[in-house]
């Protein structure tokens, strides 16, 4: 008992709030005074942790200003520029509370929705929001809407990856390391890894509305990366009934175009051999059957370097003890 | 230590939990081995672990496996099966289709000296279209492994536990079992077994399975032949490919003038079989980094060392 009430005094922080400072943030302490007054409302303990992604523009002695105020803020400045998922990880690492809340250095969804998101954590371990984008310009609307297609096609659920404000219990990332630009689809993963997510729609803030974007670029490579995370979530145990598919389809449209041919062949008397389109013939045949070996090496993969555990997670083994009963 | 364990997926049961507690503890009342059940909550969004939990309480023979989300049939089989702790398991379905009254029978079997029992459920009590893509898929399976097994969809199955421990299971493979271990040099038996309809709950099926299965059984079968010779997987292919591109070759130059299609034609399956090389290479390393693969190909010599009799 002792002990236990002893543990009590160790204060523990409840939330950890990571913001890293990307190209846009918004005045930063009007932007730190609003969300730590709703994270204050809710009575939790709370830190806060900037991480700035060397961008030698950004007004760091605005933080420090609060720093020597008392606030319970840490900084920290990449020498360059190591983008966001770097950031992420370094302030995961240097967080110490049992939950932990991303938020953009700007407004991405009212400060006072924080608290909703909040609240949800009791009964998920990540919760990830969707912005809705009613009030927005329209070609954010629309890039919006062909996320949500994308993330769609590939399996998700969540469809706003480009949201970075999520809630997460600090567990989940003992077990699923902060990586490369993975950490967008981080509740995709969560989900994968059996942890339970769930998606908030919140009404989008005005400034995020009508804000100047991203280069075409950015845009490109989420959605590639959203393709590759959708592909591995799914076919990650069986390779081949993604390969063997693609595959097996190039083998038909091969045999269709021979049959087409040879039915030329029969009718109109055109020799085989004059046919250049033989050669497509031929190439999609040989592309069927690399596809296929493709996937045949990746089983081959999963067989022998995947660890029979990593495809399900036991939350606990309920038995009686002996002598219990 | 137990002698037989009983492993039984549940995904959403609560209406079977009790009820299959009831019927395994009826079947088993005159059973001599020590038997243990454990129950695999396969994330189930219902009240099945908290009905099972009370089971627990009341029945020290249970055990529970609680997923943390839901995983499939087989994963749930899998974990069930790596933490059962008999010398024989046994697999079941938890909507209460198989009956328990076949354990006792299926046991004796593999105390005979068999390695795996498959239950046959002769008289299926599904619908139609499920018992007939079941039927296409078992002949597809057993022409292409070379394995007549005559129901593999069944989940009645019983096994010695260092076969079904040693075998690969992730994705689907449940539904391999019987012809990967007829493969690993197993001896196989089949029995016919009761199967009821559905009381409770919907069963989780689709049509979309049969192709899934075919996509399976290709991989499934070159991973076998790969795990018996590293080398040999994508030989027949190789040496069809390069003698393809050979014939295409002499056409080409045979003929009057060099035909140009047929030497690009004679390039393409050449450069394929390169490739096929170069694959089958890169599976020689692998195969070379695992130790999985020479364990699994010497699975069969333990294998052939019997089970202890009951009693010895």
């Amino acid at each position: 008992m002792a002990l236990s009430a002893k543990l009590d005094l160790v204060e523990t922080t409840d939330l950890s709030v990571v913001i890293p400072v990307l190209a846009r943030f918004d005045d930063i302490q009007k932007v730190y005074a609003e969300y730590r007054d709703t994270i204050t409302a809710t009575g939790r303990s709370y830190e806060f942790i900037y991480v700035i992604d060397g961008n030698m523009d950004f007004p760091i002695d605005a933080l420090e200003q609060l720093q020597r105020g008392g606030e319970p803020i840490q900084v920290m400045r990449f020498s360059r520029e190591f983008g966001e998922a770097a950031c992420l990880r370094e302030g995961v690492r240097r967080s110490t509370g049992r939950h932990l809340l991303f938020l953009p250095a700007y407004f991405q969804v009212g400060p006072g929705a924080i608290a909703e998101l909040l609240d949800h954590l009791n009964d998920a371990d990540v919760v990830t929001v969707r912005r809705q984008r009613s009030d927005d310009a329209i070609f954010n609307r629309l890039r919006g809407w062909g996320f949500e297609k994308v993330a769609r096609f590939a399996g998700a659920k969540y469809n706003d990856p480009g949201c970075s404000v999520r809630a997460a219990h600090s567990s989940v990332f003992d077990e699923i390391p902060v990586q490369d630009e993975k950490q967008r689809f981080l509740p995709l993963l969560a989900e994968a890894h059996g942890f339970k997510v769930m998606q908030l729609t919140l009404a989008q803030a005005q400034s995020d509305a009508a804000r100047p974007q991203h280069r075409l670029g950015v845009y490109m490579d989420v959605m590639l990366d959203l393709l590759a995370v959708g592909f591995l979530v799914r076919f990650m145990q069986r390779p081949f009934r993604f390969f063997g598919t693609v595959g097996a389809g190039s083998v038909v449209c091969s045999l269709l175009l021979m049959a087409f041919l040879l039915f030329q062949r029969e009718v109109s008397n055109v020799p085989l051999s004059d046919r250049p389109m033989l050669v497509l013939v031929v190439l999609l045949l040989v592309l069927g059957i690399q596809i296929a070996a493709i996937g045949l090496i990746a089983e081959i993969i999963i067989f022998t370097r995947g660890d029979g555990k990593q495809h399900y997670r036991v939350e606990k083994i309920v038995e009686q003890v002996a002598g219990d009963a | 230590m137990v002698d037989v364990s009983i492993v039984v997926p549940l995904y959403n049961e609560e209406d079977n939990v009790v009820l299959l507690h009831q019927a395994i503890s009826d079947a088993l009342v005159d059973f001599a081995p020590s038997y243990e059940v454990v129950l695999v909550d396969d994330g189930s969004r219902d009240a099945t672990f908290a009905r099972a939990a009370d089971l627990v309480a009341l029945d020290p023979h249970v055990r529970i496996v609680k997923f943390r989300g839901n995983y499939g049939q087989t994963a749930a089989m899998a974990a069930g099966i790596q933490d059962a702790r008999g010398d024989i398991i046994v697999t079941m379905d938890g909507d209460l289709q198989n009956d328990p009254l076949d354990i006792p029978q299926m046991v004796a079997i593999i105390y005979q000296g068999y390695d795996i029992v498959v239950g046959w459920r002769k008289k299926r009590q599904d619908g139609g279209v499920r018992v007939f893509v079941s039927q296409v898929a078992n002949r597809i399976m057993a022409r292409l492994m070379g394995v007549a097994v005559r129901d593999s969809g069944c989940s009645l199955k019983a096994f010695r536990a260092i076969l079904v421990k040693q075998l690969p299971m992730y994705g689907e493979m449940h539904r391999f079992i019987p012809a990967l271990s007829r493969l690993a040099g197993a001896k196989l038996a089949q029995i016919e077994v009761r199967h009821h309809p559905r009381r409770f709950g919907v069963s989780k099926y689709g049509f979309s399975r049969i192709y899934k299965v075919m996509l399976d059984i290709v991989s499934i079968r070159i991973l076998l032949s790969y795990v018996r010779r590293p080398m040999a997987w994508s030989r027949f292919l190789l040496v069809g490919t390069f003698m393809l591109g050979v014939t295409a070759l002499l056409i080409s130059v045979t003929g009057d003038g060099l035909a140009l299609p047929t030497l690009a034609i004679a390039v393409l399956w050449l450069s394929l079989s390169l490739f096929l090389l170069g694959w089958t290479v890169v599976g020689q390393m692998l195969a070379s980094l695992s130790n999985k693969v020479s364990g699994y190909a010497e699975l069969g010599a333990r294998l052939s060392v019997g089970l202890s009799k009951q009693g010895d």
